[in-house]
């Protein structure tokens, strides 16, 4: 997934943005460059399609109000990350019975996988996720913009609030923990 | 995009073989129609926004206003009780120094009418004789010879009498 492969750079979307004129067409390019990444990050976070529609949406209107206070001192999809990554949080929060399942439970109640995919391949991909879903809450936002993502440990820090060493423990930890995932149910 | 050093690479490479792929599934069309639909909701939510902030605004200067004039008829509520308070201690004390007044008239009466009636009594010993006078004189109490005494110079009627 890449993040950063987009056609107007940070500065001319904020310039438009910040441009009564041209603020909606600002927006419109903002979320042409930046739906489809912040929306999976959400998506592999909340596992359903309408929450994560819902925050997503969250997320660029939180940043269509509030695109006074940023002040440029991180890249702006650090900036939309971040967002997301709370409206999650927040998301889980609200959800406590949502955290009480157990990761395959919650994939399957998700009802969201891919009928195009081979038996074999589908097996094997519902073994990976659900791997990944047995994490705790802040290995499993680790390991997905990590993996997924290929978001370096310094974004990732910018984004989580947290130091590099702390990510890659945190990363380190998940990684073991998917693997022993994988040998136990292989 | 990003540089990997190899050490990055190999953490990627741990799960190669399940790749980058997710099985969720998203409804057609959805990329294509989300950016609109969340603009017009984001307009949506700013307007309510706006209107919200007017309506407090509003509310805060109908507040204040209300603060103000309550802050107000309360400072002149006091002042009014204070005047009130002033006026009714002007009168106690104006009472007060009447009753007073009173009081110091009577004994000053009680004063004046007192040697009246001793120069009464030793004008009819005179008219009787020098014994009568003595017994007068006798039944005086001292109080009584020491006023007499104050009133000697300024007392008109002791004066004729001793002349």
């Amino acid at each position: 997934m890449t993040v950063l492969m987009r056609g107007q750079s940070d500065l001319e979307i904020l310039q438009m943005l910040r441009d009564p004129a041209k603020k909606d067409a600002g927006f419109l390019l903002l979320m042409e460059n930046f739906k489809k990444p912040v929306y999976w990050n959400i998506r592999r976070l909340v596992l359903s399609h309408e929450d994560a529609e819902d925050i997503l949406q969250e997320t660029f209107i939180q940043v269509y109000r509030h695109i006074g206070s940023f002040r440029g001192e991180c890249k702006l999809f650090t900036w939309l990350y971040r967002i997301a990554t709370n409206e999650c949080t927040k998301h889980f929060r609200k959800n406590k019975l949502w955290k009480a399942q157990t990761g395959s439970e919650k994939l399957e109640a998700s009802g969201e996988l891919s009928g195009t995919d081979t038996e074999e391949s589908r097996s094997i991909l519902l073994k990976f996720q659900n791997a990944i879903l047995q994490l705790p809450e802040k290995q499993r936002i680790v390991f997905n913009m990590r993996y997924y993502d290929e978001l370096s440990y310094e974004e990732m820090g910018q984004i989580l609030h947290s130091s590099v060493t702390s990510l890659k423990t945190n990363y380190h930890y998940a990684s073991e923990k998917v693997k022993r995932y994988l040998i136990d149910h292989a | 995009m990003k540089e990997f050093n190899s050490k990055d690479m190999t953490e990627k490479d741990e799960f190669f073989t399940y790749g980058k792929e997710t099985t969720y599934e998203v409804p057609d069309g959805f990329f294509d129609s989300i950016a609109e639909k969340t603009l017009l909701l984001a307009k949506d939510k700013e307007r309510i926004h706006l209107k919200n902030r007017k309506l407090w605004q509003s509310f805060a200067a109908a507040a204040s206003l209300a603060a103000l004039f309550f802050i107000g008829y309360q400072t002149e509520f006091r002042h009014d009780t204070n005047v009130s308070q002033l006026i009714a201690q002007d009168s106690q004390l104006q009472a007060n120094s009447q009753h007073a007044i009173k009081i110091e008239t009577s004994s000053q009466k009680e004063v004046i009418e007192h040697p009246k009636q001793v120069t009464e009594k030793i004008s009819i010993a005179i008219s009787s004789g020098s014994e009568a006078i003595s017994d007068v004189l006798a039944e005086f109490t001292d109080e009584e010879l020491q006023q007499m005494a104050a009133l000697d110079k300024s007392d008109p009627i002791i004066g004729e009498i001793e002349q």
